[in-house]
């Protein structure tokens, strides 16, 4: 079974690291021991890029970039359903990094710093976007479900590539379905691996309504799967 | 059939980041509540289904269009070079100055800069200083009255164009001249002046013979 690995800050607080390891490998323990290792090097690699794009080293900040840009333009396609909101979070959330690398001091990791960023950046858009945003699918509307799916490029993609973007089309699909406090939920608990404190200190709500709401998510994305027969 | 506790199991149960402790304790819960059990089973399903997202790769794009290059930094101080200020400074010196009514003497002993009115000097040597320029005053003066005489005498000398011996004849006609026009104008004004008194005696002796007449009345 695939485990998240949290790594543990200077000042003890949790950061945000995944590193998956085999719960019932013998090797468990070493596994999680490099993972510290691996994760304080890369503290300290990530450190020294910060400062060196604070001077105005284009090649660090770009190294900064390509590291998270992935993960935060996924994060974005996950939440918004579209690829260009996708990308426009992504650029507000790495020129809103940019603008505020100064007062990022090291204390935690850099990608739980950014996450926090982008968190509120897809917050912010939520608030402004709602009615695209919360054109959330009915249970009883399967034409919209098959609208949402976007169609894969078939004359270019390989098959592999092609199944893999569909199945993410479906999984767009469902999660858009969701309301955007749900949908935001899911993302942060399932594909972003935090606990459930974590999601009620971004949210500013407790961790039993983080909880709740999870489980409210988890109900209403099992009735989208029966509905597409899929469970 | 259903519990209220599932919300709070289901969820703490899929995240495997909550304590073990906990996590015991609520599978002892699940082993005994066929809700929250079938719920669990449901939910990590669900979860694995949409675990299966693989990321998307991210669309060309510009990543450095907002990196400035950083200048560099200038301190305050550096802004403003030593000469910008030297005006300025040398105002407010002398401003203090005007102020304080600051004084500097210079004597055998040195430089004394004093600050206020009196400066330090003692009555005696302010009237040394009225005498001083008192006896100055006068010597200019008389020095003034001769340059005004030697200008007069020049200017008459001037005015003839002669010889200088001649022109000494000339001015001391001249001056015997000018007295005998005043000796005449004095014994005019002298002979006016004994004419009015003459009317006014006659005047007098009217209003005496008048008074007298009308004393003798009884």
């Amino acid at each position: 079974m695939l485990v998240p690995h949290r790594c543990v800050g200077n000042k003890g607080e949790p950061h945000e690291f995944t590193f998956n390891v085999c719960e019932k490998d013998a090797a468990h323990t070493v596994a999680i021991v490099a993972a510290r290792a691996s994760c304080m090097s890369q503290k300290a690699e990530e450190r020294k890029l910060v400062e060196a794009a604070l001077e105005g080293a284009p090649y660090a900040w770009e190294s900064l970039v390509r590291r998270y840009e992935g993960r935060v333009y996924n994060f974005g396609l996950r939440l918004t359903g579209s690829e260009s909101d996708a990308m426009d979070l992504m650029q507000e959330v790495f020129i809103g990094v940019y603008r505020n690398l100064h007062r990022f001091r090291g204390e935690s990791m850099f990608s739980t710093w950014l996450f926090r960023i982008a968190h509120n950046k897809a917050v912010d858009m939520g608030r402004k976007n709602k009615p695209y945003l919360e054109t959330s699918l009915s249970s009883d509307d399967e034409s919209a479900q098959e609208e949402m799916q976007p169609l894969a490029d078939a004359s270019t993609a390989p098959l592999s590539q092609l199944m893999q973007e569909q199945e993410n089309a479906r999984i767009q699909a469902l999660l858009a379905a969701l309301s955007w406090e749900h949908r935001l939920v899911v993302e942060l608990k399932v594909f972003q691996s935090h606990t459930f404190d974590d999601i009620a200190a971004l949210e500013g709500i407790s961790a039993n309504t983080a909880k709740t709401r999870f489980y409210t998510a988890m109900r209403a994305l099992k009735k989208l799967l029966e509905k597409q027969h899929d469970l | 059939m259903t519990c209220e506790k599932s919300p709070y199991v289901v969820a703490t149960l899929l995240d495997e980041l909550s304590s073990s402790a906990e996590r015991e304790q609520l599978r002892s819960h699940v082993s005994e509540c066929a809700h929250c059990s079938v719920q669990l089973e449901e939910a990590r399903v669900v979860q694995q289904k949409i675990s299966t997202w693989q990321d998307a790769p991210v669309p060309h794009w510009v990543r450095s269009s907002m990196v400035k290059p950083k200048q560099e930094s200038v301190q305050w101080w550096q802004r403003f070079s030593l000469w910008q200020w030297a005006p300025l400074a040398c105002s407010f010196l002398l401003a203090l100055g005007v102020i304080f009514n600051v004084e500097f003497h210079k004597s055998n002993d040195g430089f004394v800069v004093v600050f206020g009115a009196s400066g330090g000097v003692t009555q005696q040597q302010v009237q040394e200083q009225i005498s001083r320029l008192s006896a100055q005053l006068d010597a200019q003066r008389e020095a003034d009255s001769l340059r005004l005489v030697e200008t007069v005498v020049g200017n008459v000398m001037r005015q003839y164009d002669e010889n200088n011996s001649r022109n000494l004849e000339q001015v001391i006609e001249y001056f015997d001249l000018q007295r005998q026009q005043d000796l005449q104008l004095l014994q005019s004004g002298y002979q006016q002046l004994a004419d009015s008194d003459y009317e006014t005696i006659r005047s007098v002796q009217q209003l005496a013979s008048y008074v007298q007449y009308q004393g003798l009345e009884p």
